[in-house]
């Protein structure tokens, strides 16, 4: 996802800069009359912007792929009660079953942090605000086993960008028994 | 002197002074982002609580600075059609003093370091800062939001008194023959701008009347979700109505250059009521990781975001094309500015609707992707115009170091705007102090270099600002 909007936004810069240069060249020739052509093209332009916009967010908004648990189906094979506190994370288990749903329950003892879930490749895969006063849900499947992090997403303080944890993801054998004994399974 | 020509002399002798400090204003926030990137950038090491401090002095205070370098203009410019109070005007930069001088004593001596958006309830943890500098804030800002509430109000009167309620927001437009004298688009903008300010400035007052009351009574308690949706209502809109102020200007002074007339007209007046509408709503998507709010609010902050590029592109880029189009126009500065301000404007624009999308924001939230978008916005597009803006106004005359001034600002800006880009795409989470204890080495590869580089363009984005600071101030007379 990551890819496709850096790579559409580099798209859409290109085509900017290329008619904001066409536009600039042609400023300092003088022609009158000339803009009832571009009012042309501008109604053109209105219908392909609304037809744009109405199939992106026809493809975007598929309720499926929103990060919230309430327009997700299935249920999860582990649930993680998540704390946490400046500067500092608690989790039920951090001994997580690959290719399982797994949904993070994420609390604050303070202030808003922000719960972010880094691959072993440094990527970031999912995230949530950790509100006090409020239980965020967050789903995810973690495809591959490895050493995944968590990282603090919101500015809670002189410590912020210290604030992590570490995520094992790998086969339900693998994961060290003691620690995953602290997770809820439903 | 009549009373009339006493308010021209004292308006423009006003807009003189509050330009000036908006301007050193802006330098030295520009060297605090530059202190920042050298820091990120493994250069120098400031301490984690003088980075937040200045981190927090860099955002409000850009908010703060370029939003009444905007009204300031905007105010000038509708002098010529309406009557403004300068009495208030007057108090108002009195208030944005004492403000400012709160806010720099709270962060840079009281180290108060809770971010621009002071994120409830971060200003209130214990032991992070003096309590006195979370008063201090509290009052700075409040004293802010008090004097841009009266000038936006004071500009709406102005506005309705003379053009009445069919004619500020170009109502009459919608009709097929508009009778009655013309309402020029600066006029429309104007009225947008201001009735979507004041409005949230109010939610802004209550938000820190709250904040205020916990200050006094530590036990006191209010809902985090319903702070965070004020302060970005408050913060979100000012930040969008200052690009507007930037557009006003554009529409009020481009045809100065082109020769071409961009009257008001049925799209123009479609166009801004529906950016009343967008503007209002479109602060959802700051809260899109916040999965306590209702999901409906985060699909109508997707679509406002969305459809807020209809009348902008349709209307705005396309009036704009129209002016430039073989105008025959000689590439001054200040159209030149205006032109690559509007690009700035696109550019910013488009980063900031891939962000806007729920999907991608799953991954770029917090992250200096979203960095890249507000600065392309300001430094690229609301700086460049409110520089065309100062030139037209003190009708700076050194054309060849002014051009010179203009590409080493824009080489700078896009400079820093793309590392910011680069750094997003490779997941660097934005403010953090230090990338030194990421667990990942590329993720702090690419903080630490993209921070370092950025550096280097951010210094010749400095020298830039100070060329164009230079021509300016030798043209100051011309308007004093």
């Amino acid at each position: 996802m990551i890819k496709i909007a850096a790579a559409v936004t580099a798209v859409v810069i290109f085509l900017i800069v290329l008619i904001a240069l066409i536009i600039g060249k042609s400023a300092s020739q003088k022609k009158d009359g000339v803009q009832a052509g571009l009012y042309k093209i501008r109604s053109l332009y209105f219908y392909f912007l609304i037809a744009a916009i109405v199939g992106v967010l026809f493809i975007t908004l598929k309720p499926g792929a929103m990060p919230y648990t309430s327009l997700q189906s299935g249920e999860p094979a582990l649930v993680v009660n998540v704390t946490a506190r400046t500067w500092s994370w608690d989790l039920s288990t951090n001994q997580i079953p690959e290719n399982s749903l797994v949904e993070f329950d994420v609390q604050s003892e303070d202030v808003t942090h922000g719960f972010g879930i880094y691959s072993p490749e440094g990527k970031i895969l999912a995230q949530t605000q950790v509100m006090p006063g409020y239980t965020n849900r967050l789903r995810y499947t973690f495809t591959k086993p490895g050493n995944y992090k968590i990282m603090c997403m919101e500015l809670c303080g002189v410590s912020h960008h210290n604030m992590m944890y570490d995520l094992f993801v790998g086969q339900t054998s693998d994961l060290k028994t003691e620690a995953s004994k602290k997770g809820e399974t439903k | 002197m009549t009373n009339v020509e006493k308010n021209k002399v004292t308006i423009t002798r006003l807009t003189s002074l509050i330009t000036v400090t908006v301007m050193v204003l802006f330098l030295v926030l520009v060297l605090l982002g530059f202190l920042m990137r050298v820091s990120q950038g493994a250069i120098i090491q400031l301490p984690p609580d003088f980075f937040y401090a200045i981190m927090t002095l860099h955002g409000l205070g850009m908010a703060g600075t370029l939003f009444v370098g905007g009204i300031t203009a905007i105010s000038f410019l509708l002098s010529k059609y309406v009557n403004l109070s300068t009495g208030l005007m007057k108090l108002n930069f009195g208030l944005i003093l004492v403000g400012v001088v709160g806010l720099v004593i709270a962060t840079l001596i009281g180290r108060f370091g809770a971010g621009w958006y002071v994120l409830y309830p971060l200003p209130f943890l214990e032991g992070a800062w003096p309590r006195w500098t979370v008063v201090t804030v509290i009052v700075s800002v409040m004293l802010l939001g008090v004097a841009w509430l009266l000038w936006q109000l004071d500009i709406l009167r102005a506005i309705v008194v003379r053009y009445k309620l069919n004619g500020f927001l170009g109502w009459k437009y919608f009709s097929e023959k508009p009778e009655g004298e013309e309402v020029p688009p600066l006029v429309i903008i104007s009225s947008v701008s201001v009735i979507a300010g004041a409005l949230t400035t109010v939610f802004g007052a209550l938000m820190l009347m709250l904040y205020l009351i916990q200050w006094i009574n530590p036990d006191m308690h209010f809902n985090a979700l319903l702070m965070k949706n004020l302060v970005f209502l408050f913060g979100h809109t000012i930040v969008n109505i200052t690009m507007y102020f930037g557009l006003g200007i554009v529409y009020e002074l481009l045809p100065n250059y082109t020769g071409r007339p961009w009257k008001s007209n049925k799209f123009i007046a479609y166009a801004w009521n529906a950016a009343l509408v967008f503007v209002l709503v479109a602060y959802f998507h700051h809260l899109y990781m916040d999965f306590a709010q209702p999901v409906a609010l985060h699909f109508i902050g997707q679509v406002a975001s969305y459809l807020s590029t209809v009348p902008a592109t349709v209307v705005t880029i396309f009036g704009a094309m129209a002016q430039f189009y073989k105008s025959g126009l000689k590439w001054k500065f200040a159209p030149l500015a205006m032109g690559l301000s509007l690009m700035g404007w696109l550019i910013g624009g488009f980063i900031a609707v891939v962000d806007s999308t729920i999907i991608v924001n799953n991954f770029f939230h917090n992250t200096l992707w979203v960095t890249s978008h507000f600065h392309t916005y300001y430094l690229l597009g609301f700086v460049l115009m409110q520089f065309a803006f100062i030139y037209d106004y003190f009708d700076v005359k050194s054309e060849g170091s002014s051009k010179l001034s203009l590409y080493m600002m824009l080489i700078g800006g896009y400079g820093i705007i793309t590392m910011f880009a680069v750094a997003g795409v490779n997941s660097v989470p934005r403010r953090y102090a230090s990338y030194v204890n990421i667990p990942f080495e590329s993720v702090v590869k690419s903080g630490q270099s993209t921070a370092a580089i950025a550096s280097i363009f951010a210094l010749v984005l400095i020298v830039g600002v100070l060329l164009v600071y230079k021509n300016i101030l030798s043209s100051f007379k011309n308007r004093w």
